[in-house]
């Protein structure tokens, strides 16, 4: 556990370290939500019988972009490298599970990454465009205390998804040294059924059931419901549960077949 | 011999290269024909609890999705080149490129052409296709040459943003995230009418990042439709010349970055 928590340190540090890369994503996502939500307002322009309105399905669009970096694109990029270059043998000889260490520095990797990013996603969403005017295509704020708090529990579980998610894209690549098509198949999942592009509950009925079983919804669509009141706070307990099956499932899975990998690896690399 | 020869040479190899791998392949660009279907299944869910979109119905939109995935995933294709420059630089290996006698352009995108790429190309198509078989008025053959045009105008003004990340390379060495706003993000706004957004994005789609001339006019002129309030309907059909002195101006940006360029690593 001690180990866990070092290799939960060394990461965050090194991530801590491209504020740059930091500030372009943040740019991105700024743009990417001002076409999301501009999207949405003509939607709505005609419709009607929608299940949420147009300043929750907004709120919900920003918060996706503020919180984007749960989003499972891929591999932790230093395990990519380690495995890729053969120095993952290192990761060998240390008398921790493996699986442990990758988990820990996959949580830092996301923790760090929503942390440096968030923040002004908010600000913008939620000060800067109501101050000039376009507070209907905004952020609000949740509409209740208790729904914050929902939405608060809910980001551990998102860090805990993510990363148990993403260890599971890396062990692909023990099967075939690149990662990457399973990548990219993950990062569209992945976004589409966390409900970044459209939210969740305006999908319709079998892909809305696909995204309300499949774990991606931790990643966005859940805390969301509770920020913008979609979901009541007596929800949590029903949430939680269902997330905490899915990290026990993918942790165990992940572990196991990592363990059994090991007896058979050949490391590539030199 | 000639520089086009030897472009068709290295795709030809970068070709061969990618069928060494047939099976893996053939999984990705299901997979990515799968998922990419899924997200217009999204598109679809939407005009089914929202009816219409500007006054768009779902087989015109489906057109213009279809339209803008087959270009966006030709120059994706195109591309990795201008993709790869973060780390050429960074190792140094784009020096190599230099001592060549062939144009570092044309070597770049003789790198590679991405056939996974085709799963988005052929959902597109598929899209397209079936949005024009639902369109109460398909369009004739002049039509499919403003089409045409519109495909080529929309892959050189994608081409052109990949171009422009390149040159920007030069300076920054590390890839640069903040290109993904208008590639990835003209790609997205792209898939939708234009007239949806308000009046700074419809502006910068039209005239910084010309996506929205390239592909949304010509679509809305085959489909008959007004484009924007204010815009003559004469000017619709002429929208993919946009990409011309857009290619320009990122010629001269990679130009300029060249110029300049003392190597990055050793």
């Amino acid at each position: 556990m001690r180990a866990c928590l070092a290799a939960f340190r060394a990461r965050a540090r090194s991530v801590l370290r491209y504020r740059a890369a930091a500030a372009a994503a943040v740019f991105c996502q700024a743009i990417f939500g001002f076409i999301l939500v501009m999207i949405l307002e003509t939607w709505y322009r005609d419709g009607s019988g929608a299940p949420i309105s147009l300043a929750q399905a907004a709120s919900y669009t920003w918060l996706g972009q503020a919180f984007l970096a749960f989003q499972v694109w891929g591999p932790d990029p230093e395990l990519r490298d380690l495995i890729r270059s053969g120095e993952v043998a290192r990761d060998l000889l240390r008398p921790t599970g493996l699986y442990g260490l990758w988990l820990a520095r996959a949580l830092a990797y996301k923790l760090v990454s929503v942390g440096l990013r968030f923040g002004a996603i908010l600000v913008l969403a939620g000060l800067v465009l109501p101050a000039i005017g376009l507070g209907s295509i905004g952020l609000e704020p949740p509409t209740s205390l208790g729904g914050f708090f929902c939405f608060l529990a809910m980001l551990p579980v998102a860090a805990l998804v993510s990363g148990t998610l993403t260890v599971g894209i890396s062990c692909f690549q023990f099967r075939q040294v690149s990662a990457a098509g399973a990548s990219a198949i993950a990062a569209a999942l992945s976004s589409f059924f966390s409900g970044l592009v459209i939210p969740v509950p305006l999908l319709a009925g079998p892909l809305r059931m696909a995204a309300e079983f499949l774990p991606f919804r931790a990643l966005g669509d859940l805390p969301f419901r509770f920020w913008t009141g979609v979901l009541p706070p007596s929800a949590l307990p029903a949430a939680l549960a269902s997330q905490a099956a899915w990290i026990l499932a993918l942790g165990l899975g992940g572990a196991a077949f990592v363990r059994s990998r090991l007896s058979g690896l050949a490391v590539a690399g030199g | 011999m000639s520089p086009l020869r030897l472009y068709a040479r290295l795709v030809g190899m970068s070709i061969r290269s990618q069928l060494r791998y047939r099976s893996a392949l053939v999984l990705q660009i299901l997979g990515q024909f799968v998922v990419t279907f899924v997200e217009f299944a999204g598109l679809a869910s939407l005009y089914a609890l929202f009816g219409r979109y500007d006054g768009w119905t779902l087989a015109e939109a489906a057109f213009l999705y279809g339209f803008g995935d087959t270009a966006f995933a030709a120059a994706d294709a195109l591309a990795y080149g201008f993709d790869s420059m973060g780390s050429l630089v960074k190792t140094g290996d784009f020096d190599r490129l230099l001592v060549r006698p062939l144009s570092p352009v044309l070597q770049l995108l003789g790198r590679e052409v991405t056939l996974k790429r085709a799963g988005r190309f052929l959902e597109g198509l598929v899209i397209l296709t079936w949005g024009w078989a639902n369109l109460v008025d398909p369009p004739g053959p002049a039509g499919v040459a403003l089409m045409a045009a519109a495909f080529v105008g929309g892959v050189a003004t994608f081409l052109s943003v990949f171009l422009v990340q390149a040159a920007l390379t030069f300076r920054t060495v590390e890839g640069l995230e903040v290109m993904n706003a208008f590639s990835y993000g003209g790609k997205q706004a792209s898939a939708y009418p234009l007239s949806g957004y308000r009046r700074l994005l419809r502006a910068f789609f039209l005239a910084v990042v010309p996506v929205g001339a390239t592909v949304y006019l010509p679509i809305c002129a085959i489909l008959g439709r007004r484009a924007l309030p204010g815009l003559p309907e004469w000017i619709q059909p002429l929208g993919p010349l946009m990409a011309v002195p857009f290619a320009f101006v990122a010629r001269w940006l990679w130009r300029r970055g060249l110029e300049r360029y003392s190597s990055g690593g050793g």
